[in-house]
């Protein structure tokens, strides 16, 4: 356990060495998910609200797209972080060395997603500094849920992270990963529109991502968003999703390892 | 002429053996993205009620296709500037920047074989939006014009432009990943993509005016949507082609220069 968090904290420290060179960085940190979050805000601008929809109002549209934004950047941050990081090593060929080396494989993959960690407290902060001023959905009652918030969110973006990560290790095109798992989570696991307003079929969907879950109980413990199964239910279903996906990853690396020990390559094709 | 194909020919080869996967199956899937996300709002969120400024700023437009040639065009500028802008730092990564800086051959026909190479790849991504779009329910039979096409050819030009400039930026910052996603960003924000540019504030509308993707986009609209001429949009096609003549100028200028200074500084 202790060896397992060593590594965690060297990668971090890797990481923040490789990526934190400039101001830039810090600037572009803060920049983009305001960018982002006020092109959704004003892709609703075209629409009437005219009744209750799972978002009531402007007011209630910033707070709902405020916390989907935030739990999306911050598995995003996670993927991004353990996407560039994955071709960093390989193009630079210290990918193979790592596997040489005896340390534990899971807290290598979980490692370089928490690579992003920095990047997801700061978010955390400015977006409740946000939600503060100008939705007051934030009050002394659930003031004390914000670090269990906090922590639930950098959990369960690692695993998700951890995982992509190990699926990395098995080809150098990796960009198809990025694609199939990251804009299909921003579509569907009610970042930007409620998940009650999506057909059947996008339901069933929405519940492989934890994000998914994330949101729902960051939004119900929030009272942003009313409807829904109670957090739980939720709990239990990001419980059972974060399951399946630490013994895929695990099961992932075992299959890359091994095939690594036959051929003494990283990739399947 | 030959430097073009055979730049075509390196970066196709390059792909296919490297990345054949991302290469198909990114483009059909970030096109398809672009299109859902609106689709959802519209129509399963908002049951298709638009609101009245909506119809005042854009002349009535139909919102879906709308939001379907918007989201065509930034495809397209996103893969050109991306791809045209990143191809000599990626030499430099790979370290064949050497190479081609001592080889003969003039830039400027590597730089339209990127671009060809990179354009066929974005008209499957563009196709996608295109069709995806016309199983949604926008009106594209427009599209099908000599007109359009003549507007989709000054548009990529346009890009290929800034392109240019995005490159020198990118070899004298060395850096990518920060640039070109800011840039991105910034892009989709005010250039009019998802949302006619009259909802952001005044300033804000005329700093898009800087991106050659805020006249292209509007006159892609004017010409499928309000069955315009080209004479009637004479005014747009002279901002694009100002702002195309200006970054194409920097950009040369500019990598001429970084070059010179490349030859000494990195292999010094």
């Amino acid at each position: 356990m202790k060896k397992a968090l060593l590594i965690m904290k060297a990668e971090i420290a890797k990481q923040k060495q490789h990526d934190y060179h400039s101001y830039f960085v810090y600037f572009s940190l803060l920049i983009w998910p305001v960018l982002g979050f006020l092109e959704v805000y004003y892709t609703y601008k075209p629409f009437e609200f005219s009744k209750y929809m799972g978002i009531s109002g402007n007011k209630g549209l910033l707070a709902f797209l405020g916390t989907g934004f935030m739990a999306y950047t911050c598995f995003w941050s996670m993927v991004q972080n353990a996407w560039s990081m994955a071709g960093q090593e390989r193009k630079g060929g210290t990918l193979e060395i790592t596997f040489l080396s005896p340390a534990n494989r899971l807290a290598m993959c979980w490692g370089r997603a928490l690579g992003a960690l920095i990047q997801e407290v700061w978010m955390f902060g400015c977006f409740c500094i946000f939600i503060l001023i100008y939705t007051g959905a934030v009050r002394w009652s659930n003031l004390a849920l914000l670090p269990v918030l906090l922590v639930l969110l950098i959990v369960s973006s690692a695993i998700w992270g951890g995982m992509l990560n190990a699926l990395f290790l098995f080809s150098r095109d990796t960009s198809i990963i990025m694609d199939l798992f990251d804009m299909p989570m921003t579509l569907f696991s009610g970042t930007r529109v409620p998940v009650d307003s999506f057909p059947h079929w996008a339901k069933v969907v929405s519940m492989a991502f934890p994000l998914t879950y994330c949101i729902n109980i960051i939004r119900f413990a929030l009272d942003i968003q009313k409807s829904g199964r109670g957090w739980q239910a939720e709990l239990l279903g990001l419980l059972v999703c974060l399951g399946v996906m630490v013994s895929l990853t695990v099961f992932v690396i075992d299959r890359v390892e091994r095939h690594n020990r036959e051929t003494g390559e990283l990739q399947f094709y | 002429m030959g430097i073009i194909f055979s730049t075509y020919r390196k970066n196709r080869i390059g792909i296919r053996r490297a990345v054949p996967w991302s290469f198909m199956v990114s483009r059909v899937v970030t096109g398809a993205t672009q299109i859902i996300f609106p689709y959802v709002i519209c129509f399963h969120l908002m049951k298709g009620e638009i609101s009245d400024e909506f119809s005042q700023y854009t002349n009535g437009a139909d919102y879906m296709t709308y939001i379907v040639l918007g989201s065509a065009l930034n495809v397209l500028a996103v893969s050109t500037l991306m791809n045209v802008g990143r191809a000599l730092i990626t030499e430099l990564r790979e370290g064949t920047l050497e190479m081609l800086l001592l080889s003969p051959a003039p830039r400027r026909e590597y730089f339209i074989g990127c671009l060809l190479e990179q354009t066929t790849r974005a008209m499957l991504e563009f196709g996608t939006v295109i069709l995806l779009g016309a199983v949604f329910g926008a009106d594209l039979r427009a599209l099908v014009s000599l007109r359009a096409l003549a507007v989709i050819l000054l548009a990529v030009c346009s890009f290929f432009c800034m392109g240019l400039t995005l490159s020198s930026v990118m070899l004298y910052t060395r850096d990518t990943y920060i640039t070109q996603n800011t840039l991105f960003i910034t892009m989709s924000l005010i250039c009019g993509i998802a949302y006619p540019i009259q909802y952001l504030p005044g300033w804000v509308q005329m700093a898009a005016q800087v991106f050659p993707l805020t006249p292209a986009v509007s006159l892609f609209r004017n010409v499928v949507i309000q069955n315009q001429t080209l004479m009637e949009n004479h005014l747009l096609i002279l901002q694009a082609v100002v702002l195309s003549a200006v970054y194409l100028l920097t950009g040369a200028l500019w990598n001429q220069r970084l070059e010179r200074r490349m030859m000494e500084s990195i292999f010094g």
